[in-house]
């Protein structure tokens, strides 16, 4: 029988920080949909106490780009009283099974596991990641997701505004990057666009050289424009890109064409997709059941531990070779650090997305960062402290105490 | 004089700083598009519109096309019609498409006015006032981006503002929207409003928006205007989602704590003046209306003042997000609006549209000048811009 831990205190603060410094840093530009990404960003940091004295941590991002404080409320309130172990069953220090009476509250708010398994790593003295598995690799490789349309936040430099900042994420540390492609779809002529798309990729590989892996999400940009697709991935194969993300909305046919130029020309480079939906949507498997998606990607805060967990595991099941690319953007400090948590206990697990982002306000010395890789620390649960001087001093007059 | 060459080019616009949240949506940041249009005739003439709607709307392909189908080959001439120096309506063959492409308008008053010699001024009807009071609209969320501040933070910037020479400035309020519980929120509305008003002084307007950040919550409202009576707002923008009970209740919460405050609200109105607002203007529920400049457009900002002729409404043309070059285009509506009240300022750097007119005691000198008096800096355009310049084929 598990000693009891009763949830008695749940506060919501928004924290902020800043790509490179305040009113200094970087801007990150938009992708083939959506306008800037920004200068400034935030967590919306959740911090769940328990009657014996244990605190765990969750970003409720996810709720808070869907709907207001007042419903991030409501919905933290149903877990004040509970014990910490009521949410899964346990055995053995492992998760077992969701109890049905939390299933649906975890499915929809997938930021709420990531605080009860670090709450129950906490209690068990565990790593969150234990929870699930033996751990299958002692660091996870991450790429640098900030490579956004830089061409368009400093026009004269064209591509090379690009090539620039991935040049410097290389010397920040990261071995694999991302670059938003998709030019075509909204904001460029399409000739042009997919003529930029080209461009950026060459020149990035020329700046970073050829042992660094790049990444290339057009988040869907090539839509309806199928010749252009095969024009990019024709001209791009010797750049020898890891994987082609979102290059067109999933549906078979235009997959199907798209591994065939994959195959000819790019053979090496893994079709990924599969954000949304939490990877249950018919299409995704009857794109693995063809072999066409070499990688799924929901989201890692959205998803949450469990529902990752056995999503990956029925893909195991089905004898699919598809792979784990877990989306987090979004979610930066804390989801990647549950990145790595799954990465750590997750055979099929690839690579960890990262905003790079830093917040002074964590603590997390176990994640130590060398070669583009992070280690998966052995702390308790998720392995993230607060700076309680820091948080009194700047955070505290902004928090909102759920009672 | 025919329209022989159109090009679509974005710059990008620059605040002097990082701008929050509002009631509703996430950080506006520090950058944004200007979608510009220029539109070039066999005459040596050029006129310029920003096609930011479009785009927000669409695509760059797309845009190209309507541009394509809309203008290229059109006589100047025939864009607009003209009586006596003003104009009074959209070409005939040009009307339907100004109808559902409003931001268009625009383009050809530049045009038309550079390729007679008179200004956007003259074609609204002449010049009204010598300088167009401008405040300042970067006062969004700062406390969020500057935690350890608070709602110093927006003081702090609503001093610089002062600094910088406005005299009015438009404070983000709304914050029990969203992003706070809905009473704290309202104390950080209250807190920030006195706030900046001990940073700004007496003799100096202060506007508040709430963006709909009240909806439902008449009550935190009605507590919003009683803790800020001290503090003599101007005018108090979108409180509530335009409806005439909810107006109504305003009014009676004013007269009942003696808010002197104009209710202005329509930014949202998309085809104005549509059936609510036509309600709150014949109720005498608002006093100033705010359909977007370059949205709503000129050749619909004059039936509006048509219409709003004989009520107490005033002009208060919606303009951010339009950048630059909503500067110029709100400029020449304001300095030939009668009703017109203060310009809605970005502080967007200069890019390549310039000069920008004198700016003095909180507002900007009336300097009447061909079309919309806007000049583009050809050099820097090539140097750092024409890289993305798109043609219309």
């Amino acid at each position: 029988m598990l000693e009891k831990h009763i949830i008695k205190d749940i506060r919501i603060a928004p924290v902020e920080t800043y790509f490179g410094a305040p009113g200094a840093g970087r801007i990150v530009g938009r992708n083939s949909k959506g306008e800037n990404y920004g200068h400034n960003q935030r967590e919306w940091l959740v911090q769940v106490t328990t009657d014996s004295g244990l605190t765990g941590v969750t970003n409720a991002r996810p709720a808070m780009n869907r709907d207001k404080l007042t419903a991030l409320y409501a919905t933290l309130q149903l877990l004040l009283g509970r014990d910490v172990f009521e949410f899964y069953s346990v055995s053995g220090s492992r998760v077992t099974g969701v109890n049905p009476r939390w299933e649906e509250l975890l499915r929809e708010n997938g930021f709420i596991d990531f605080v009860i398994f670090d709450l129950m790593g906490r209690a068990l003295d565990v790593p969150a990641y234990r929870l699930l598995g033996d751990r299958v690799r002692g660091w996870v490789e991450s790429y640098d997701s900030t490579l956004y349309f830089q061409d368009m936040v400093h026009p004269e430099a064209g591509a090379s505004a690009v090539a620039r900042e991935a040049k410097d994420a290389v010397a920040n540390g990261w071995r694999a990057m991302k670059l938003k492609l998709g030019r075509p779809g909204r904001w460029f002529e399409p000739n042009a666009g997919v003529a930029r798309d080209i461009e950026v990729v060459h020149a990035v590989r020329e700046a970073v050289g050829p042992e660094i892996r790049i990444l290339v999400d057009a988040n869907n940009g090539y839509d309806g424009k199928l010749p252009l697709l095969e024009t990019f991935v024709h001209e791009t194969g010797p750049a020898k890109t890891f994987w082609m993300e979102e290059m067109v909305t999933e549906n078979v046919a235009d997959y199907r064409k798209l591994k065939e130029w994959r195959d000819r020309w790019s053979p090496e480079t893994m079709l990924v997709d599969g954000e949304g939906h939490r990877g249950r949507n018919t299409i995704y498997w009857q794109l693995m059941e063809e072999g066409l998606l070499d990688g799924i990607q929901p989201d890692m805060l959205d998803m949450g531990f469990w529902p990752f967990h056995t999503l990956a595991r029925d893909i195991e099941d089905s004898g699919y070779a598809t792979m784990i690319c877990p989306h987090n953007y979004n979610a930066a400090t804390i989801g990647l650090r549950g990145d790595i948590q799954f990465g750590a206990v997750t055979e099929r697990f690839v690579i960890a997305e990262d905003s790079t982002l830093h917040f002074d306000l964590y603590n997390m010395q176990g994640y130590e960062f060398e070669n583009g890789c992070y280690q998966v620390p052995s702390a308790p649960g998720l392995g993230i402290e607060i700076d309680q001087e820091r948080y009194d001093r700047v955070y505290r007059q902004h928090e909102t105490v759920v009672g | 004089m025919k329209i022989t060459e159109i090009s679509v080019t974005p710059v990008p616009s620059y605040y002097p700083k990082e701008l929050g949240k509002n009631a509703f949506s996430d950080n506006i940041g520090k950058q944004r598009l200007e979608w510009i249009v220029r539109a070039r005739t066999d005459g040596g003439v050029e006129g310029v519109t920003i096609a930011n709607r479009a785009i927000r709307q669409g695509r760059v392909e797309d845009l190209l096309k309507l541009l394509k189908t809309s203008l290229l080959g059109r006589e100047v001439n025939s864009l607009l019609q003209v009586q006596n120096g003003v104009v009074t309506g959209p070409g005939a063959d040009v009307a339907r498409t100004f109808r559902s492409t409003r931001w268009m308008d625009a383009l050809a008053f530049d045009l038309y006015g550079k390729a007679h010699n008179v200004s956007a001024i003259s074609l609204l009807g002449g010049k009204v006032r010598d300088a167009v009071p401008a405040y300042d609209t970067t006062l969004y969320f700062q406390d969020f981006l500057v935690p350890e501040k608070g709602a110093k933070q927006v003081a702090e910037e609503a001093a610089e503002a002062k600094a910088a020479g406005y005299r009015a400035l438009k404070i983000k309020t709304g914050r029990g929207g969203r992003w706070m519980m809905p009473e704290a929120g309202m104390r950080r509305d209250v807190d920030v409003v006195l706030g900046v008003r001990e940073a700004v002084g007496e003799d100096f307007h202060i506007y508040v928006d709430a963006n709909f950040g009240y909806d439902d919550r008449l009550d935190l409202l009605e507590d919003f205007i009683r803790e800020t009576i001290s503090a003599n707002i101007y005018w108090l923008e979108e409180m509530i989602t335009h409806d005439v009970a909810g107006y109504r209740a305003m009014r009676e919460m004013q007269a009942k704590h003696g808010s002197k405050a104009l209710l202005v609200c329509g930014e949202t109105d998309r085809d104005p003046i549509s059936e609510t607002f036509r309600h709150l203007i014949e109720d005498d529920l608002i006093d100033g209306y705010q359909p977007d400049i370059v949205g709503a457009g000129y050749l619909r900002w004059i039936e509006i003042e048509q219409a709003l002729h004989g009520t107490e409404v005033r002009s208060i043309p919606h303009n951010f997000g339009n950048g630059t070059f909503g500067t110029f285009a709100t400029l020449a509506f304001g300095a030939a609006s009668k009703t017109f009240v203060s310009l809605e300022d970005e502080r967007n750097l200069p890019h390549i549209f310039g000069p920008f007119p004198p700016f003095k005691d909180g507002a900007y000198q009336v300097e009447e000048r061909p079309g919309l008096g806007i000049a583009i800096d050809e050099d820097l355009f090539q140097a750092k811009y024409a890289l993305h310049e798109w043609q219309v084929e």
